[in-house]
């Protein structure tokens, strides 16, 4: 992270996750965060960076998660499927499925600042972006939970996210990868949550829904079985 | 735009060349002359001893449309029409010359990462415009589509790069690939790579 290089320049914000450095500075006339990216490795003024078509300026704080997403996005789509130099990528790889996951976390979380309907364009973007990596061997545990957490999260948190927006893209996931881990701890706090929850049609459908994929949990739960992660069932194989 | 080599096949209209009188339509219509021509699928694929003309092209062409897009509240959707048009050709040209010409890859490194910056930001306007248009007509070109243009056009020129067989002095495509994508990832994590310097 750039620091004593960046003493003419007020620090405005670092956020948590992920590191998003904006900075304010007199030589330029706005005074809005702004994120910088270039590939110069040395830059002597900021208003280099503009006329650089090499360069990316964010003029507002609001669009850094969009630009994330985006680079996101690309990430995803060019090391899937696999390229044949795709084992020199594997730290690409990995530190896409860390961006996928805390870009998630932040988009939800307070330290974002793009206002709610960026926010939720922007939490469809990785929950679709990411759907080729879950089905990939390996990365269930890594990024095949993130709709599962996204649900939890819609479950617990009180944001006023217009929520039926994620239930729709959530209900749509569980519904075409029917193989994703749900904890039957989550299924009971949805049933806790949206059972008799009118105000939310799609979030009753999700839950519905996974109540089929997982209809053998119950079962074992109510026998006094351990808690645990459980296999889950679709529909059809149970049929 | 830069003038073309001495090389190229044919004329180049010029924008806001009082000589030349080439209309913003006219350009259009060369744009979208370019991949029935010389990058179609029934064409033969060009020789890398013409690769310094498609390059120049294609540095131009970057330069001109694919540079800034105003944002939502600057202007209106309906006014960005043509521009929106210039882009789409623009990008069908740029994916074909990365498809159709031998050894483009080759030392054109600073041209991806171009390409890398301005689309990604390209994406990132469109994605903002995408949230503010409410009344559509039919036949209008929307940012949805022009975005998912710009991401399909910039994946696939990073693919490209990533099967690429470098030449002998110049460095493997995979660390080209791996250090563009590790750029727009580090910045993401906070990690400038990059360093500010007054005089």
């Amino acid at each position: 992270m750039p620091s004593a290089s960046l003493s003419d320049c007020t620090v405005i914000a670092l956020f948590a996750k992920p590191n998003i450095l904006t900075v304010e500075t007199q030589e330029l006339s706005r005074s809005v965060g702004c994120l910088y990216f270039s590939f110069a490795k040395e830059i002597k003024h900021l208003k280099d960076l503009e006329s650089n078509p090499s360069n990316i300026v964010v003029d507002s704080a609001s669009q850094v998660p969009v630009l994330m997403t985006v680079i996101l996005e690309v990430a995803v789509r060019t090391i899937h499927p696999a390229l044949k130099c795709d084992c020199f990528l594997t730290d690409i790889f990995r530190m896409t499925i860390d961006l996928a996951r805390s870009l998630l976390l932040y988009c939800i979380g307070p330290s974002c600042p793009a206002i709610s309907t960026t926010r939720l364009q922007c939490i469809s973007n990785i929950i679709t972006a990411t759907a080729a990596l879950r089905r990939l061997p390996g990365c269930t545990l890594s990024i095949g939970s993130l709709p599962e957490r996204l649900f939890q999260i819609r479950l617990e948190c009180g944001l006023t996210f217009d929520w039926d927006v994620i239930d729709r893209l959530l209900l749509d996931v569980f519904q075409n990868e029917s193989d994703l881990p749900i904890s039957k701890e989550l299924f009971y706090l949805a049933v806790k949550k949206l059972g008799d929850n009118d105000a939310a049609p799609h979030g009753m459908q999700v839950c519905i829904h996974i109540r089929l994929m997982n209809t053998s949990f119950l079962i074992e739960g109510f026998s006094g079985a351990p808690l645990g992660i459980f296999t889950p069932r679709t529909a059809n194989s149970r049929s | 735009m830069n003038p073309t080599p001495s090389s190229t096949q044919f004329p180049v209209p010029q924008l806001g060349n009082s000589q030349s009188g080439a209309t913003p339509a006219e350009f259009l219509e060369f744009l979208r002359s370019l991949p029935l021509q010389y990058l179609g699928d029934h064409c033969r694929r060009i020789p890398s001893g013409d690769k310094p003309a498609w390059v120049t092209i294609v540095n131009g062409l970057t330069d001109h449309f694919l540079g800034p897009f105003p944002l939502p509240g600057v202007v209106s959707w309906n006014a960005m029409q043509e521009k929106g048009e210039m882009i789409e050709a623009t990008l069908d040209v740029v994916q074909r010359v990365f498809l159709r010409v031998d050894g483009i890859y080759n030392h054109s490194l600073e041209l991806v990462q171009k390409l890398f910056a301005r689309l990604l930001d390209l994406c990132r306007v469109l994605d903002v415009w995408m949230g503010t248009i409410q009344d559509t007509v039919d036949s209008q070109l929307m940012p949805l589509g022009l975005r998912e243009s710009a991401l399909s056009v910039l994946v696939s020129v990073l693919r490209g790069l990533g099967s690429n067989n470098p030449t002998p002095d110049q460095q493997s495509s995979w660390k080209s690939l791996r250090d563009i994508l590790k750029a727009g990832l580090e910045v993401c994590r906070g990690n400038s790579c990059f360093s500010l310097i007054y005089s």
